[in-house]
């Protein structure tokens, strides 16, 4: 007997999230790099939750000193290191939470000059978060990733609230590790060596035991045989009426002539069982409108040579379905747990896992196909063609959940706005109906008067005495001039009701406050 | 390190903060008065956390850095390697040392003048007194009993006025956090008018557990087989002595458990098994990320600032987080049950059968109360008298003869009351017994 080798140390350190993302997702994290524009407690607080899990590496950017005030917010700076850079102490403190990630910042220049010297390579990055990025910054940022084609995360804290903003061009779903997934056990369109397995079942000559331990699929699927017969169909129930036909031959075949009074008092599990599960069960097994999605999308029909691999398995998959796979995905290959003994649930096991090898295999072939006809298998290395099939076992295994997701560029986020806001129905003044828009575009203004007085509104410094009338006045003024810049910004009526006085005054309130429990969130 | 501690060092410092506490907004709280004394008023309150974990370090970073420094925090564990993906208060150099105690060492280095008391206890070390002295406290706690523990020592704290309200001033707010995964959850518990921890046991979901003839007889899944060698093959074979029990964090006891496991798993065909898969089922290890707890802890910290301060409205008052796809959140108050057992101040009424016997009482109140080891004492004819109790193998010698006999035999008659404490109570829970005759029918709920 080999002798069993424990976790290494990283195995260990990184137990509990493995069991979330498995290693295959730690290698992912692994090889990320992420540049952080912002080096305040919102983007430290960022950067934290990625670098202890593993994160490859991170290069932050600020060209600030720290002051006393980030004293109040940041976790990520120390009082003795007042006015030093606070790129280089947060990345250094952030580092010490986990020395297996890389780490490094620019201090200087500050992120508009970087961005008009267009020296800085924002390619090396897979993605690119801001923190309170000032819009006008944000702006020219956001169309360069764009162009790019490099994910980027917007964050914002302001006072109570936070925003997180994704623009991405193109990003692929693939193992989404769904909560509670409806089983892929396909009653309604069975695996012939299913229906072959459940042929060699005769009901009427079990003995009490086999019958006692008849798994619930089989059951299911002995029922739907007879229903079918007796009703002339080949699909599944669908009716009320129909289920309780259903339900009625079920109860049927849970009668033994072995079985004595003792044996009726006690229920039949495996029949319990099977009558908990037909919801489940008793499906349409379809290919999901996202899929579906997929298989029209314009990089799935115009592929080409420098397509991403992605797009290369899609176009396997779609092939394997309006082939051998009779319109329906690959067989996932997974059967749930069910009251039985165990020699027959393992043969049902190894049925649906056969069947899946074998659509993997398929789809396998179709790729190597589509990557000969374009050009591309002769250029892969042969590492990259080696890993192809395990490649494609877990695009099979996750099929139902593939998915792509396109977000629009900000740059255009103005109108869209706007035309969002036409959108929404006219609400009454009561403060119910505060929708989350509102606060987006209460946000909004407050962006233009930072374009136009470079700062926030209310945020100007506190008097460091009891005199708060000053404040009071200046707060006054903010607000007033906030107001006015909703007037010009948006000039439609319906624009102007959905700007919410209340929501305004207390963003005026905030005044771009970096309150660390929001930053945390 | 200490900073200066005058007022405009001060003011400079938490600027951030008092943008909120200077300045009124209309979301405010209707108490709430804008007041340059409110970030005074913050550090003279007094808040216990209790955990150091993965939610621990969170609240407690978070808490110091709203504005508190008068923190204990509770927590009898030690630190692990496998803490380190999370719990960031902790380096590899602390291994072994107490969690309490280096994470109030981190957050006092890192945040001058915050004042920090570590307690390497558990939370049933302390009493009444001991958490009377706190304003508000904060649970990240990884049990279901020791939530109840200590909503149940909360309750018992109460006063009462003379129309059995609960008197506001009484009250010490509970604000409870738990994560699992992506998944988390958040809550703001005053007790007498939001519903306690106790009223909503049915948010908890059930443990799985595998029936002893699946393990015995027809394993299917892996985890039947490891729970085979646990519960079955370990007792029997006593691997590394008599009297050892599996210890989930030992290397040796897993590969033990492995080995025997993937035998077992052979001879059913079945695969599946190895070292993390195996410690995962012994240790019933729940998997987390840092990630989930910040978000949860950071929910926490922003109510406690709140309470404080009521500077802007509650939460009202559970709030669920999913970020499994996408981000998900649902925040409602689930209904106070006017019947809690905890909560409700008045004492539980049990029906049962004048001729059932004691056991039948016992098994209602387990089941119905989800007791996990009941002590049950009344007064006959003024004396005191013990009719239940487990954790002693004398005491259950001398009360297990008792489950044999009736209640009459017991001298239980109707209207008796009963204290029964339980592991999962700060407290004893009264309980009224109603004898029904053998005519009428006995509902058991």
């Amino acid at each position: 007997m080999s002798k069993i080798s424990g976790p290494d140390t990283k195995q260990i350190q990184y137990d509990r999230q493995l069991r979330l993302w498995g290693d295959h997702g730690q290698k992912a994290l692994e090889a990320g790099r992420v540049c952080l524009i912002g080096a305040n407690a919102l983007s430290t607080e960022i950067l934290k939750a990625l670098v202890l899990p593993g994160l490859g590496s991170f290069t932050i950017i600020d060209h600030q000193l720290i002051t006393l005030e980030d004293c109040g917010s940041n976790f990520f700076v120390h009082p003795s290191m007042i006015d030093q850079p606070r790129a280089r102490v947060t990345c250094e403190l952030l580092k010490q939470l986990n020395p297996d990630v890389h780490g490094t910042y620019v201090d200087k220049p500050c992120i508009d000059d970087l961005l008009k010297q267009n020296t800085f390579d924002f390619a090396q990055f897979n993605v690119v978060i801001t923190a309170n990025l000032p819009l006008n910054t944000l702006v020219i940022l956001s169309s360069h990733l764009w162009s790019l084609k490099i994910p980027l995360l917007v964050a914002r804290a302001y006072g109570f609230i936070g925003t997180i903003r994704l623009q991405v061009v193109e990003h692929h779903i693939i193992e989404a590790h769904p909560d509670d997934t409806i089983p892929d056990l396909r009653l309604d369109h069975p695996l012939k060596s299913f229906v072959n397995h459940c042929n060699s079942v005769d009901f009427n000559s079990l003995t009490r035991e086999q019958h006692l331990h008849m798994p619930s699929l089989i059951i299911l699927y002995k029922t739907l045989q007879q229903w079918q017969k007796q009703t002339n169909r080949i699909d599944i129930p669908r009716t009320r009426k129909e289920r309780d036909e259903f339900k009625q031959i079920l109860e049927q075949l849970s009668h033994h002539s072995a079985y004595d009074a003792s044996d009726l008092n006690k229920s039949l599990e495996n029949f319990d069982e099977a009558k908990r599960v037909i919801p489940s069960r008793l499906v349409n097994t379809t290919i999901p409108s996202t899929i579906n999605n997929l298989f029209q999308d314009r990089s799935c029909l115009e592929l080409s040579n420098q397509s991403h691999m992605f797009w290369f398995i899609i176009n396997a998959m779609k092939l394997f379905t309006q082939n051998e796979g009779q319109g329906l995905l690959p067989v996932r290959g997974e059967v749930p747990d069910m009251v039985t003994n165990t020699n027959s649930y393992v043969k049902l096991v190894e049925i649906y896992q056969e069947q899946a090898k074998k659509d993997c295999e398929t789809i396998h072939n179709y790729l190597i196909d589509l990557l000969k006809q374009h050009n591309r298998f002769s250029t892969m290395s042969s590492n990259e063609a080696a890993t192809l099939h395990e490649l494609v076992h877990i695009y099979c295994k996750n099929a139902t959940f593939l998915n792509v997701m396109r977000t629009a560029s900000i740059t255009n986020e103005d109108d869209s706005l706007k035309k969002l806001i036409e959108q929404i129905p006219l609400e009454s003044s009561s403060d119910e109906s505060e929708s989350e828009v509102s606060w987006y575009i209460g946000l909004r203004l407050c962006d233009a008067f930072y374009e136009k007085f470079n700062r926030y509104p209310g945020e100007f410094p506190l008097s460091t005495n009891d005199e708060t009338n000053s404040d009071q006045r200046q707060l006054e003024i903010d607000f007033s001039d906030l107001k006015q810049i909703g007037k010009q910004l948006f000039n439609s009526d319906r624009q102007q009701s959905s700007i919410r006085e209340n929501i305004v005054e207390e963003l005026c309130r905030y005044g771009a406050s970096e309150l660390h429990s929001i930053s945390a969130f | 390190m200490t900073i200066p501690d005058d007022d405009s060092t001060k003011r400079k410092r938490w600027t951030h903060l008092r943008r909120v506490l200077e300045r009124a907004g209309p979301f405010k709280d209707p108490n709430f008065e804008p007041s340059t004394e409110l970030l005074s008023g913050i550090e003279s309150v007094r808040i216990l956390i209790i955990g150091a974990g993965g939610l621990g370090c969170e609240l407690l970073k978070d808490m110091a850095l709203m504005g508190f420094c008068r923190i204990d925090i509770i927590d009898m564990d030690t630190i692990d390697l496998a803490n380190l993906n999370r719990q960031f208060l902790f380096t590899k150099t602390d291994i072994g040392k107490s969690k309490a105690e280096i994470a109030a060492k981190f957050i006092m280095n890192r945040i001058p003048n915050c004042n920090v008391t570590p307690h390497m206890n558990k939370i049933q070390d302390f009493d009444a007194s001991f958490y009377s002295q706190f304003r508000i406290i904060v649970c990240g706690l990884d049990s279901i009993v020791a939530r109840r523990w200590i909503n149940s020592m909360l309750v018992s704290m109460l006063q009462y006025d003379e129309n059995n309200q609960v008197v506001p001033t009484s009250i010490i707010p509970l604000i409870d956090g738990g994560t699992e995964g992506f998944k988390g959850n958040a809550r703001v518990i005053m007790h007498g008018y939001t519903s306690c921890i106790e009223c909503t046991l049915d948010l908890f979901p059930p443990q799985v557990n595998f029936p002893q003839c699946t393990i015995a007889n027809n394993p299917r899944l892996p985890e039947h087989c490891v729970e085979w060698v646990t519960s079955i093959l370990w007792p029997k074979e006593k691997p590394f002595g008599p009297g050892v029990n599996i210890d989930g964090d030992s290397v040796e006891h897993i590969q033990w458990i492995v080995e025997h496991a993937t035998k077992r798993a052979n001879e059913h065909n079945i695969t599946g098994i190895n070292f993390r898969f195996t410690q995962g089922v012994v240790k019933r290890i729940i998997p987390a990320v840092a990630s989930t707890n910040a978000v949860i802890a950071s929910i926490c910290a922003t109510e406690v600032f709140k309470l404080a301060t009521s500077s802007v409205l509650l939460m009202n008052n559970y709030t669920m987080f999913n970020d499994i796809e996408g981000i998900y959140m649902l925040t409602y108050p689930p209904e106070k049950r006017e019947d809690c057992p905890i909560c409700s101040n008045v004492p539980v009424r049990v029906q049962i059968n004048e001729t059932a016997k004691f056991q039948e009482l016992v098994d209602q109140l387990i089941e119905k109360y989800q007791l996990i080891a009941p002590l049950i004492c009344t007064q006959i004819d003024g004396q005191s008298k013990t009719l239940y109790m487990t954790s002693t193998q004398q005491m259950l010698e001398l009360t297990k003869p008792h489950l044999r006999m009736t209640l009459q035999e017991l001298g239980l008659t109707n209207g008796i009351e009963m204290l029964v404490g339980d592991p999962a109570r700060a407290s004893s829970m009264r309980v009224i017994i109603s004898l029904t005759s053998s005519m009428e029918t006995t509902t058991a709920k």
